[in-house]
């Protein structure tokens, strides 16, 4: 598992850009991973710029971010359920603000990509990492050829490059080790065509604790799931 | 056993409808159920399938009804406004007996309302919405898996009677994500041909029309009659619905969709708390499960609706229990989908008022 607290990747950045195809789980993955910032660095923000889904958005975990002392960057109350596309532009001010550690929880697909694209400036000028996240159990993701080519195409878009893949296949409460195994050969295909490394594969905390370390290929960092339905 | 992936309801409903054998789609974007006609769009095109978006809802849903008349399984997938906007031509296509299927993934109303899940729209899709005596089949998902099934069921059913079928799902449901398994794509041979009526070219046959007008009072009365027959038939044939712990319950939730789910971690809550609760969650809403809900009364003190609307769902279960036990309502609207905790007191305040 991944020690973030010797990890050279928090020494070299400052930004973490969560971005990819929709449903990749780039919003949980962000919702855990500026948690684990927050332990580490005491000035922490995270911004909300998915202008793609309706729900299950970084803004729905506002207040309890808050709480936890992580700035969160989403639209104005007034429009925070709006179907409108709105970038705060306290956006642009955080990623170049260096007392700050900053992810970005990007919307799904071309469109959110292309949203990206207006920050890119600010990436380029900033240390910034730019995670590209990818679940093989999701539809137009399920082979090499489809990820590489979703990553070339969203990477054009954003106008960002990639520095590194997050490997998130899972099937909800019914993702197996298997499963997670298949998709790490499926994503050393793609990493070996397109040169970008593998930064880790994502284990959701009920599963990480029966997960040894040498079960799987590449490093593991671990999520808990935040945007759960009222029954769950 | 077909190996499953996760999908967005929407992409679900999509992904399943084009195995269930839907050829042409026409549709127009909105929220929350852009991602059905996005996914249209993206996977069509690959299966040699067609899809096009039109210039608004009007316009979509009277390329549905062209296409209905040649008997090609046809579909388009709206949220409430957009399903308002399409209400003229769906009453045509019910009063030409075309088969075509719509997907309302409901969000909250009136008017422009907001984007977050509701069910203000079961009046529109079991008692009308549009002009004239007819009816749609209404059928309505609590999961991704029984939304994925149904798309076959809606396909067979709108061949099967020659009438429209609509899927009514909140907007939850079209935005959460969850495992699935994808049947496979069916083969032709099990789509009905519909060589007696539809319209292909003449040829040397005789010719075929397809109308809902008559300007002979009797014989339009008399198209009326005979679609009520089939209506008859429907509800003879095609109620479908789940129960829940009801065996030994003495009060009786009726929910459906999304609110079915929830209800189900509230009975826990409730029987935890000695109330024996159980469920009755209508999947098809018309034709509506009266029976089963007329018999439990016979047996329960109380029988509850919960819907995410003002109460309309609750009026069906009332004319079901026909005034036997109190029928106490609850629902939340504006686009907030009440929490299981939330419905538990509810109960709790009905059931205490009542014993």
């Amino acid at each position: 598992m991944i020690d973030f607290n010797t990890h050279p990747i928090l020494k070299t950045y400052k930004n973490f850009i969560f971005f990819g195809m929709f449903g990749s789980g780039k919003t949980e993955i962000s919702l855990s991973f500026v948690r684990t910032l927050k332990t580490l660095f005491e000035l922490v923000a995270i911004a909300d710029i998915d202008t793609v889904s309706p729900f299950f958005r970084s803004r729905d975990e506002k207040a309890p971010l808050e709480a936890a002392g992580i700035r969160v960057m989403v639209p104005p109350f007034p429009f925070l359920h709006g179907d409108l596309p709105i970038i705060v532009p306290e956006v642009g001010g955080f990623l170049q603000n260096e007392a700050y550690r900053v992810v970005v929880d990007v919307g799904g697909d071309d469109d959110g990509a292309t949203v990206l694209g207006s920050l890119s400036r600010f990436a380029k000028e900033h240390p910034t990492a730019v995670f590209f996240v990818v679940n093989t159990k999701r539809p137009f993701s399920e082979t090499p050829n489809a990820i590489i080519h979703n990553m070339y195409r969203l990477s054009q878009k954003s106008r960002m490059s990639i520095t590194a893949i997050i490997h998130n296949t899972h099937l909800q409460a019914e993702t197996t080790l298997d499963m997670i195994a298949q998709g790490e050969a499926i994503l050393r295909e793609v990493s070996e065509a397109t040169k970008v490394p593998v930064f880790a594969t994502v284990l959701q905390d009920s599963l990480a604790r029966a997960v040894s370390d040498h079960a799987l290929s590449f490093p593991t960092m671990t999520i808990h799931r935040y945007l759960k339905t009222s029954w769950e | 056993m077909a190996e499953k992936i996760l999908l967005k309801g929407n992409e679900a409903m999509a992904e399943a409808a084009l195995r269930a054998g839907c050829q042409v789609y026409f549709g127009y974007p909105i929220t929350p159920q852009s991602e059905l006609i996005e996914y249209m769009a993206k996977r069509m095109p690959e299966i040699g399938r067609t899809f096009l978006q039109a210039e608004s809802e009007v316009a979509a849903v009277n390329m549905i009804y062209g296409a209905a008349c040649t008997g090609t399984r046809v579909m388009t997938s709206t949220s409430s406004p957009g399903f308002s906007l399409m209400m003229e031509g769906v009453s045509y296509i019910a009063g030409a007996n075309l088969p075509a299927v719509f997907i309302n993934v409901v969000r909250g109303g009136p008017g422009l309302g907001d984007i977050q899940p509701a069910q203000s729209d079961y009046f529109q899709g079991t008692k009308g919405g549009g002009h004239g005596d007819y009816r749609l089949i209404v059928l309505s998902p609590a999961t991704i898996q029984e939304a994925v099934n149904m798309m076959f069921d809606a396909f067979d059913l709108a061949d099967r009677y020659r009438n429209p079928v609509l899927i009514i799902a909140d907007g939850l449901l079209g935005q959460m994500m969850e495992p699935v398994e994808l049947p496979d794509f069916i083969t032709p041979d099990r789509i009905p041909n519909h060589e007696g009526w539809a319209l292909r070219g003449k040829g040397s046959r005789e010719q075929h029309t397809i109308t809902s007008f008559d300007l002979d009072p009797v014989k339009l009365e008399e198209m009326n009659l005979k679609n009520y027959e089939t209506y008859q038939k429907i509800q003879e044939n095609e109620v479908r619905y789940e129960e829940y712990l009801m065996d030994d319950a003495e009060v009786a939730f009726v929910a459906y969709g999304t609110m079915g789910r929830i209800l189900k971690t509230t009975i826990r809550l409730a029987r935890e708390a000695g109330i024996k609760a159980g469920l009755i969650r209508p999947i098809s809403l018309w034709p509506f499960p009266e029976k089963p809900i007329r018999e439990a009364a016979e047996k329960v003190k109380m029988v509850m609706s919960v819907e995410m609307s003002m109460g309309q769902m609750v009026e069906d279960v009332r004319l079901a229990v026909s005034g036997k036990v109190p029928t106490p309502f609850y629902g939340r609207t504006g686009g907030i989908v009440p929490t299981p905790t939330e419905v538990f007191e509810a109960l709790k305040r009905e059931w205490e008022a009542l014993v």
